[in-house]
């Protein structure tokens, strides 16, 4: 039977705040358990929740991004269940009047058209601390150093329908929510982190099959993978006539299969009402309105502009505005240097490349955006060839030097002197009269070879373009 | 000197004189705790770190420093986190629990003078030793044998074993503990005192308030103690003060009123004794007016549904991973079990139970959603009544202090929060001040004020001016002195 995917994703994403949500603990990753904790986020009697002002900031932003609508007054409730990494015996979160709701991401389908995923809700909410197990088993303990750190939880309406536009979701969700500096949004370290509901119904129905829940996908690409091998294993299921068991699986990256969580199968019944230990968040509408208009220019409609501003290919433009930091970077380069589409290309290339292998973010690096159009320039005024460019680029990049600096103190300027090379080309002439031989008879190609000589001589620094001029001048001699 | 029936203001004064030492009080007071054990008031009694402290007071003193609570000694609740002893919360569990932390009252009490004497023995979990049993048992009332109060500090007070005592208020444990030993009890509008470091049973109706035997006593202790607190967001209310008494006002610009549904809840003699006290409020010069309060039943099934529905989820955090006493266990459930069995009492227990039930799927709309409804109502009765006058006059409860608790019978003793549950609900400050005697048993009424005019309250029950009587005990340590 031809079947259709339903799926709905929650994404939970930790806020980038200096401190947690309701304590002044800061909110940094430290290798050490319980450091950064304080009897607010460990639920002792008597310390009382005080709401940060960063956190809901953050996340009015990112309703905003995520075109949600901002509630002027919402709430805090609390979720009650036990369990030891939640010190209260309850998580704080916005269950009843959520701070977003209605919101969409516009994405492509399969086919390339485009297609709105609606976004249901933006919530507040702290995450809780880590259970870590000793090694023989016989002991679990707990690190709070995580709990009370600020999350949203995104929430769409079940509105994707195959794994492909789940990962094109979940990509465009990352991007706006980067653009915005909400969060850092790295699934691999956590603080993205993407739960799955999905279920197939036959083509043309409009009734929910049973569904699944997919935990434990720690990359894109294992969403992307966890759902295809879900759809799989459903549609067997339902071609045998049988019923999908409502249940939760955990993606296991080892064997690239879905497993079953293991554990009792239980409704939970959350009991969830409105915490009075805190007020409700209040925001109006000038303040909405602020934010707003605060919003940064988003991915799709930077990656426009630079194809009509900077005349840039859209593949170009697309590649440059994936990343804010690197649009920001980009742009920053612009202001004192005017060839854009070479600064897209060593941003794109060199840059890249040395960001890759040196693992560095292009916000953190050594190598700013000034160095980067100093060096341009350089080029362009033949002070040195491309090739040296390379080199100083690295230099740069490794010392922190700007590039001025690099070439003078490694003696990397071109040589342009005629009168210079002029003797240089000719020791080389005399040297290889093979190559001039040839060259003569028509096999014009031999002039690269000659080049490659005069370039070695000088340790890559003649001007190459004069050089070439030289030589042709002389060979026809 | 007889220090026998000194007031706050006047020993604070001597002290401040160097006319006694706070270290001789602090010696004079864990003597008159020693004098009468079984009256039960304390949990823990302090050592070494109340004299440290009464020494430092004294050396400030010495050094030209003058403080309004120099000396003072102070009972604090045991479910009132203060560091320097171990906070129980009237649990097994906690016993020798010391909190990383002091709650907010009692670092401002401290640093206007008064020395720590030892923690006052709440009940389970902080509520009220009428509905609620320590594992020390109940506090004793010190007006008769076999009688108890409600609350700790005002039995402590009364039986001179302190000079102040920093309690918590719910459904009016405080106010019902100061009325039955003869005492004042303070509960302030919500906001006024910081409740960092008070064990929140109900986030919405639990304050920390205060038992003190004189109405001046109460103004110096409130100053003392209130303002703004950046650890409890409810004290954002309170970064201005609230507005001053006027001295030059006469009685007769103070309207009070008395409200005829309150009549009708209590017993016969207890209504004579509220009527009289309403011609004295007369004679003295008050404007007195009628004023109705329609919703006082319902007021109170709202707020039981309220704080067990919070006290069941607040509780939770007692699970024996951080803090208190673990039981053995080796699975994860048990662990929950055997624990929470350890930690808490029958009333805690009841609260949480209850309120699972109250929260669950189907009650929730049914009764606690209701109840939200109810609250509502509940305030806007009150603000009706309060329209035309400036103090309403309540009865605390009616007849006079309980005999020792029963467990099968916590019906009937949370009806006798009638009068005093709504007011918490209600958010309004209120006072119960001395008012009569019946049988050897003293009773207060509650001058209930409108939100934030705690200070033109204590004024005002300054003019009333009821005389503080203290009950006659076997033996005192202060007469000595
Ligand atoms: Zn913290």
């Amino acid at each position: 039977m031809n079947y259709e995917v339903v799926i709905g994703l929650e994404v939970h994403v930790e806020l980038h705040t200096q401190s947690k949500l309701f304590c002044a603990c800061p909110n940094r990753f430290v290798p050490e358990p319980n450091v950064n904790t304080c009897p607010v986020c460990l639920g002792f009697p008597g310390a009382l929740p005080r709401l940060n002002s960063e956190a809901v900031n953050l996340a009015l932003s990112a309703s905003l991004a995520l075109n949600c609508k901002v509630a002027s007054i919402s709430y805090f409730d609390r979720k009650n269940y036990f369990y030891p990494d939640m010190p209260k015996g309850y998580q704080i979160s916005q269950f009843f009047e959520p701070i977003g709701s209605n919101g969409f991401i516009d994405i492509e389908d399969d086919s390339g058209n485009p297609k709105r995923i609606r976004v249901g809700r933006v919530h507040m909410e702290e995450d809780a601390g880590k259970l870590v197990h000793s090694l023989a088993g016989d002991m679990s303990m707990v690190d709070y150093n995580r709990a009370g750190v600020p999350l949203i939880e995104i929430v769409t309406e079940p509105d994707l329908r195959s794994s492909g536009e789940a990962r094109k979701y979940l990509e465009k969700l990352k991007s706006h929510l980067e653009y915005v500096r909400v969060s850092d949004c790295k699934m691999e370290e956590g603080s993205l982190r993407c739960d799955a509901n999905i279920s197939l119904r036959p083509k043309g129905s409009d009734k929910l099959g049973s569904k699944t829940e997919l935990k434990n996908m720690n990359s894109f690409k294992a969403v992307e993978k966890s759902l295809e091998h879900e759809i799989k294993r459903q549609k067997k299921i339902l071609d045998a006539g049988n019923l999908v068991v409502t249940q939760t699986l955990r993606w296991d990256d080892n064997s690239q299969q879905t497993v079953a969580m293991r554990g009792k199968l239980q409704a939970h019944d959350y009991r969830c009402f409105t915490d009075p230990e805190l007020a409700p968040i209040v925001l109006t509408e000038e303040e909405i309105e602020k934010a707003r208009v605060s919003l940064p220019e988003m991915a799709e409609a930077r990656a426009c502009r630079f194809v009509e501003e900077y005349g840039l290919p859209d593949y170009d433009a697309g590649v440059l505005t994936a990343s804010r930091n690197v649009a920001d970077y980009f742009e920053e380069c612009l202001k004192v240097y005017n060839s854009p589409k070479a600064a897209g290309n060593w941003i794109m290339g060199e840059l890249t490349a040395k960001l890759n292998s040196s693992g560095q973010e292009i916000e953190q690096c050594p190598f700013r955006p000034e160095h980067l159009a100093e060096l341009l320039k350089m080029i362009d005024e033949n002070v040195i060839s491309g090739k040296i460019a390379k080199d100083v680029l690295e230099k740069s990049f490794e010392s922190g030097k700007s590039p001025g600096q690099v070439v003078s103190d490694e003696g990397l300027l071109q040589i342009s002197d005629q009168s210079e090379l002029e003797t240089i080309v000719d020791t080389i002439l005399e040297n290889n009269s093979d190559s001039v031989e040839n060259y003569r008879s028509g096999k014009t190609k031999a002039i690269g070879f000659l080049v490659g000589q005069v370039m070695k001589e000088t340790k890559g620094k003649a001007n190459p373009q004069l050089v070439n001029e030289l030589l042709k001048d002389k060979l026809k001699k | 000197m007889n220090l026998n029936e000194m007031t706050v203001v006047k020993t604070a004064e001597a002290v401040n004189n160097q006319e006694i030492s706070a270290r001789y009080l602090i010696e004079r007071t864990l003597e008159q705790i020693k004098n009468n054990v079984k009256l039960n008031a304390f949990a823990c009694t302090a050592g070494a770190e109340a004299f440290e402290q009464a020494d430092a007071v004294d050396q400030k003193i010495k050094s030209g420093y003058s403080l309004p609570l120099a000396g003072i000694p102070l009972a604090v609740g045991d479910n009132i986190a203060y560091k320097e002893l171990p906070t129980a919360y009237g649990s097994a569990a906690f016993r020798k629990f010391k909190p990383p932390f002091s709650a907010a009252a009692v670092e401002k009490l401290i640093g206007a003078g008064a020395v720590v004497v030892g923690k006052i023995n709440t009940g389970d979990m902080g509520f009220s030793s009428h509905k609620a049993l320590s594992p020390a048992g109940p506090v004793m009332n010190p007006w008769k044998e076999n009688r108890i109060s409600e609350s700790p500090g005002s039995a402590a007070l009364a039986a001179r074993q302190c000079m102040l005592a920093l309690e918590s208020d719910s459904e009016g444990s405080l106010r019902q503990g100061a009325s039955s030993c003869g005492m004042y009890g303070f509960r302030p509008t919500p906001g006024r005192v910081s409740r960092y470091g008070l064990n929140l049973s109900s986030g919405s109706y639990d304050q920390v308030g205060f038992a003190a035997s004189t109405a001046t006593d109460m103004g110096i202790t409130f100053q003392a103690t209130s303002g703004y607190d950046e650890r409890d967001i409810l004290t954002s209310v309170s970064r201005e003060a609230g507005p001053k008494p006027d001295p030059n006002k006469a009685p007769g610009e103070i309207t009070l009123a008395f409200s005829p549904e309150c009549f009708d809840q209590l017993d016969s003699i207890s209504a004579k004794h509220l009527k009289q006290f309403q011609a004295k409020c007369l004679d003295l010069g008050f404007k007195v007016v009628e004023s109705s309060l329609k919703l006082l039943p319902e007021a109170l099934k709202a707020f039981y549904i309220i704080a067990y529905a919070e006290a069941s989820s607040s509780f939770a955090r007692f699970d024996g991973i951080r803090f208190g006493t673990a039981a053995e266990a080796d699975e994860l459930e048990d662990l929950y079990y055997k624990t929470r069995k350890l930690t808490f009492g029958h009333e805690a227990r009841r609260r949480s139970v209850f309120g699972t039930y109250i929260l669950s799927k189907g009650n929730f709309e049914q009764y606690y959603q209701q109840a939200l409804k109810v609250w509502t109502l509940v305030r806007q009765d009150f603000n009706n009544a309060m329209a035309n006058c400036d103090f309403l006059v309540m009865p605390v409860v009616s007849g006079a202090a309980p005999s020792g608790i029963e467990e099968n019978d916590f019906l009937q003793r949370i009806e006798s929060d009638i009068f005093t549950a709504p007011v918490s609900m209600a958010c309004l400050p209120s006072l119960a001040l001395p008012a009569w005697q019946e049988d050897g048993l003293p009773a207060g009424i509650q001058l209930v004020g409108h939100p934030f005019s705690d200070e033109i309250l204590l004024n005002v029950a300054e003019m009333i001016n009821t005389e503080t009587i203290f009950p006659d005990t076997d033996k005192s340590a202060w007469e000595e002195g």
